[in-house]
């Protein structure tokens, strides 16, 4: 490379670390940012392995980029970033006919659910009306900024008036109880807890987390990337190489390296191209790997003589909740769901849930999942994605789909014999899942043209960082949610954690942005005049909400 | 949203777009790379799955480090590096008997002696005449405009060398190879095999100069350490880090013709760009029958495109990602598992000309014949290091016509991977099927389909033919890059010196567009094409 030392170095080119990197090289420091990998953003990738043309989105498809304030403070769209706004937000298909459907508008929204219990829709249309007014500062607060207990208050405070509780009552309630407070139909709480299932925000049968990752669900400002969720990647790269940082590709990251209790720069492998091995950080070194792989490059040695606490703790980090198991297929033409007579708006949807068949079986799912039952959560609650029916440009040009069936598994396999069985179970789990989907999407199996699957272990291959095929930086729950996240200000100077952090990384680039901030801060060029947009007010002008 | 209006719009993010933007954007113009696909790159296309590599496309690059763009745009510091094996390519026969190609000619020597001693002394004679034609003149020649046939001629006829290479170039590639006279049928295969491997017609006359290149640089062939993907995205940071803008996902419907001269385009989403100067890397028939209106350009340069003709035959190609260990060709010399690339199924000179044939008349071949490449062996990077490794990335390719009479690509894809990869199996017993956790089959339907300028999947936008080279390259009025329709140029596989990811259109180009555009060329002749020009082969 050009340069062997930069005021940054970021281990990692997900979409958190080149955000992060963006906003600290428009902020006037020059940063560097290191991915293992060819390409920028593993979790981010578009594919045309099935058929050219034909997108697959090989892990994110929710395009939450709107909601939060990078796409103005970096000036994505003069970058190439593409946002699709179809009518529905999500819905949930049933296997009895019916569906439910959300929209970005909360008036349609309620007279999907009115189809289901008028109670319903004047309970959600009251709800949603105590947020919209502050929803620019509640997802602010959300997340756009660090996690700290006088925000944490703040947050219970602002369910509670929104749900005409007490901050106390959800403490003390989780997902499920509030769910059947608030609704009577199975279908609503099935879908609100189906969606809620992935629980990025929190665990859904957790006290106090449930509730706020079950707020985040009923009004979810996500669309979709034009073309595959890859195009999120290319602006951001974009972005950053064009505001002049490095990115350097094919270079993993073995050792962040510490002298003197201040991390200095990294050491690169030996696989890589450039020559040079060692590459320096004057201000700063960002870590974008999850806490034990990050424990790991940085020396256990040297964490544990900093705070013996975070070692064991990062150490010791779950990621066992979390882990996706996809199921592709190309498809000759778009599936016709059999919720279609119920309601048609469904054809638009691009990501129709599977909600389970009952709220009771949502309840055990639960204790199933965390007992390892495999075989009897499988194709039971997942997302489905079909792209195509917002976005033609993910089809091919002979007009074939990808659809996509995506959900999180009991991960460890003991019983099959192990982690690894992963590549000889796949095909198995595939089948039930084409079974389930044609229950549906009647007729769906006659379509199918070419399939592929994507394991935890497919995951994990492709991105050490996400052990066990994890998809965001460790289980986000229990004593590893909110304040139990790993803080950005990691004990050694100079050295930040950005994953495994609050919140989550996922598309809406909140760690990203929380941790540009905490580092510019540090390193004084916090104070930028296209640094200042609020979250949300972009997305609603998109969807005619401003 | 890029500026309605540039300097130069390119169309097409391949190789040749993209080197032609970078330089252009240097010598200070605004340029808009406009690219259907949603990846850039073009051929040089890595799909990633769980973390094995595909090289769906390019894999080998023969000149490397002698592409003059390689050291003007830098690449080297955007870490764009070659992995160049020492044993380069092995040929297995059956019987257990093989040989292998190196880097270093005399160990090539060596190892073709076992099979026939005689041999061995010829290639060593035939590399070296390749070697010296190549290096003197051809190589050069790719880096500068083409010269008209006769004038060419004239220029070489100064010595014995230039002598040579104009007595090569009148043959057809099988006379060039059976001008050498091995004895060995085997040897003789291979020689024929590695002059042609890259689609040009063996019976082809005015061809034969092809066969020095391909022979010598396939003894010298080198992988993109990450994979070919890194290639193109070097190019590319580059270009927007001096400035330069790329729309991906922009579907061109049409260059805006206005009194004779291309003033810009028009996208398919009703968005219009203007431009002093549009740059087509796509090939004739989209250039100048789809997207230009035919009505409005030349008769001649029309009739041309219409007349432009298609490679005679296409590739086959099955990536996979492996558990467990790279192949070991069991019963053959241990030097084979370290070659880059093992060729398979060619005895005789005739089983070459039988594949020929069979895929230029829509047939299968009777005989399943391939090369195979794991380049994970030589770039660690391109297949998982774990966890429950080792894992390797396998490729194998094949000549395949891309419509097989009375059949669709689609639906045999599947069992033709499966049938090469059998018979790849009976050479080495350690591969096998339950060690396979993913494959995919590219058929020239996939090739066209993904590549919309390598119609009927010809890889290098049109064949080689005599009427089809050099400053006949697409045609004699575009092939010094600027067309008959002002503010037109070309700059794709389909203009000299042609495909195969040598950047020689792009960068040829890239001085014709500059030129006409009064921008600096802030780039130098190559020391190469300096010293062919002092020898007095090149004007």
């Amino acid at each position: 490379m050009v340069k062997k030392e930069f005021d940054v170095v970021v281990v990692g080119a997900g979409i958190t670390g080149i955000a992060a990197g963006a906003y600290l090289q428009k902020a006037g420091l020059d940063v560097a940012v290191v991915e293992r990998l060819g390409e920028a953003g593993p979790g981010c990738m578009t594919v045309e392995t099935l058929e050219p043309g034909a997108a697959i989105n090989t892990h994110i498809v929710m395009g939450l980029t709107g909601m939060g304030p990078c796409v103005e403070d970096l000036d994505l769209e003069r970058f190439g970033l593409k946002m699709v706004y179809a009518p529905t937000q999500y819905g949930a298909t049933y296997k009895d006919g019916k569906n439910v459907m959300v929209y970005h508008d909360p008036q349609k929204t309620a007279a999907s659910i009115a189809r289901h219990s008028e109670k319903d829709a004047q309970r959600y249309t009251r709800i949603i009306n105590n947020i919209l007014p502050e929803a620019v500062d509640l997802y602010k607060l959300v997340m756009y900024s660090p996690p700290t207990p006088d925000n944490l208050g703040r947050i219970w405070e602002s369910l509670a008036r929104y749900l005409d509780m007490t901050p106390q009552d959800i403490v003390t309630m989780n997902g499920f109880e509030m769910l059947d407070l608030l609704f009577e139909s199975e279908r609503v709480k099935q879908t609100f807890m189906g969606v809620a299932s992935i629980g990025f925000g929190g665990d859904p049968i957790g006290r106090g987390e449930g509730i706020l990752n079950n707020f985040a669900i009923m009004w979810l400002p996500q669309g979709l990337f034009k073309g595959g969720s890859h195009n999120l990647v290319h602006a951001l790269v974009r972005c950053f190489t064009h505001h002049g940082g490095t990115m350097i590709y094919n270079s993993p990251v073995e050792q962040i390296v510490v002298e003197n209790g201040t991390a200095r720069g990294v050491m690169i492998s030996e696989d890589s191209p450039y020559p040079e091995k060692e590459i320096r950080a004057r201000k700063a070194v960002l870590s974008n790997l999850s806490a034990p792989l990050s424990l790991q490059v940085i020396g256990e040695d040297k964490v544990k003589a900093a705070d013996p606490v975070l070692a064991r703790r990062m150490k010791d980090w779950n990621m066992s909740g979390e882990s996706p198991f996809m199921s592709v297929w190309l498809l000759k033409d778009l599936p016709r769901w059999k919720s279609d007579s119920w309601d048609p708006a469904i054809r638009e949807c691009w990501e129709p849930y599977r909600c389970w068949d009952s709220w009771e079986e949502a309840k055990q799912w639960f204790t199933l999942f965390e007992s390892e039952e495999l075989w009897r959560t499988v194709g039971t609650v997942g997302e489905i994605f079909l792209t195509a029916a917002a976005d033609k440009t993910q089809l091919s040009p002979e007009g074939h789909c990808v659809l996509v069936y995506e959900e999180e598994l009991p991960v460890h396999l003991r019983r099959e014999g192990g982690f690894e069985k992963w590549d000889d179970i796949k095909w198995k789990v595939y089948e039930q899942h084409t079974e389930m989907m044609e229950e549906l999407a009647p007729g769906m199996k006659k379509l199918i043209l070419a399939s592929q699957v994507h394991t935890p272990l497919d995951n994990w291959r492709k991105n050490p960082s996400a052990i066990y095929g994890h998809e965001y930086g460790g289980d986000c729950k229990g004593d590893q949610w909110y304040l139990g996240r790993l803080a950005y200000r990691m004990p050694i100077g100079n050295l930040y954690q950005i994953n495994s952090c609050w919140p989550i990384g996922a598309s809406f680039l909140g760690s990203a942005y929380v941790a540009a901030g905490i580092v510019a801060e540090d390193l004084g060029v916090r104070n930028q005049p296209w640094w200042n947009h609020p979250p949300l007010v972009w997305y609603l002008k998109q969807v005619g909400l401003a | 949203m890029a500026a309605a209006e540039q300097d130069v719009i390119i169309l097409g993010a391949g190789p040749n777009g993209l080197a032609c933007g970078a330089y252009l954007v240097r010598a200070g113009a605004r340029v808009l790379i406009l690219e259907r696909n949603r990846e850039t790159g073009g051929g040089l296309a890595t799909e990633e799955h769980g973390g094995f590599r595909w090289n769906y496309h390019a894999t080998y690059m023969m000149l490397a480090e002698l592409m003059p763009p390689y050291w003007d745009l830098e690449l080297e510091t955007r870490g764009v590096r070659f992995v160049r094996p020492e044993a380069q390519v092995a040929f297995l026969f059956q019987g257990g008997k093989s040989f292998t190609l190196y880097t270093d000619v005399e160990k090539s020597k060596t190892s073709i002696a076992r099979l026939s001693e005689k041999d061995a002394d010829t290639f060593g004679r035939m590399y070296g005449e390749f070697k010296e034609m190549s290096d003197q003149f051809i190589i050069p020649a790719t880096y500068a405009p083409p010269v008209p046939p006769i004038d060419q001629i004239e220029l070489l006829q100064k010595d014995a060398l230039g002598k040579r290479i104009v007595e090569v170039s009148e043959m057809t590639p099988r006379e060039v190879i059976e001008g050498y006279k091995f004895q060995d049928p085997r040897v003789a295969a291979a020689m024929l095999y590695l002059g042609i491997m890259w689609g040009i017609d063996p019976e082809e006359r005015g061809l034969g100069f092809m066969v020095p290149l391909y022979v010598y640089r396939m003894c010298n062939a080198a992988l993109v350490k990450g994979g070919s993907h890194t290639l193109s995205s070097g190019i590319q940071r580059g270009f927007i880090r001096d400035g330069g803008e790329i729309e991906e996902s922009a579907q061109v419907q049409e260059i805006i013709l206005e009194n004779g001269q291309a003033k810009g385009v028009r996208l398919a989403d009703g968005r219009e760009f203007r431009a002093s100067a549009v740059v087509s890397s796509l090939n004739p028939e989209q250039t100048f029958l789809q997207l230009c209106d035919p009505k409005k350009i030349p008769a001649d340069l029309a009739d041309a495109a219409r007349n432009w003709e298609w490679e005679g035959w296409s590739y086959f190609t099955s990536h996979i990602a492996l558990k467990g260990e790279p192949p070991r060709y069991e019963g053959y010399d241990p030097e084979v598992n370290s070659a880059l690339s093992v060729v398979i199924g060619y005895e005789s000179p005739e089983d070459v000309l039988h594949h020929v044939e069979a895929a230029k008349g829509g047939r299968l071949p009777g005989r399943v014949a391939f090369h195979a490449c794991c380049a994970t062996l030589f770039d660690r990077l391109q297949a998982p290091t774990g966890p429950f490794g080792p894992y390797h990335t396998l490729r194998l390719e094949t000549w395949a016509p891309y419509q097989v009479q009375g059949k669709d690509w689609d639906e045999m894809k599947a069992d033709e991977g499966k049938k090469f990869f059998e018979t790849w199996r009976r050479y080495a017993p350690n591969l096998s099927e339950d060690r396979i956790i993913e494959r995919v089959n590219w058929s020239p339907k996939d090739v066209e389909r993904r590549l919309a300028d390598m119609k009927r999947g010809s890889i290098k936008q049109g064949a080689y033919t005599q009427l089809q080279m050099g400053h006949l390259r697409p045609n004699t009025q575009c092939s010094n890059y600027e067309t008959p329709v002002k503010g037109l140029f070309v700059c794709g596989s389909s203009v000299h010196p042609g495909g195969m990811v040598i950047l020689g259109p792009g960068y040829n180009a890239a001085r014709a567009v500059a030129t006409s555009l009064g921008k600096k060329v802030w780039w130098d002749v190559p020391d190469s094409v300096r010293k062919a020009r002092e020898r007095g082969y090149l004007p």
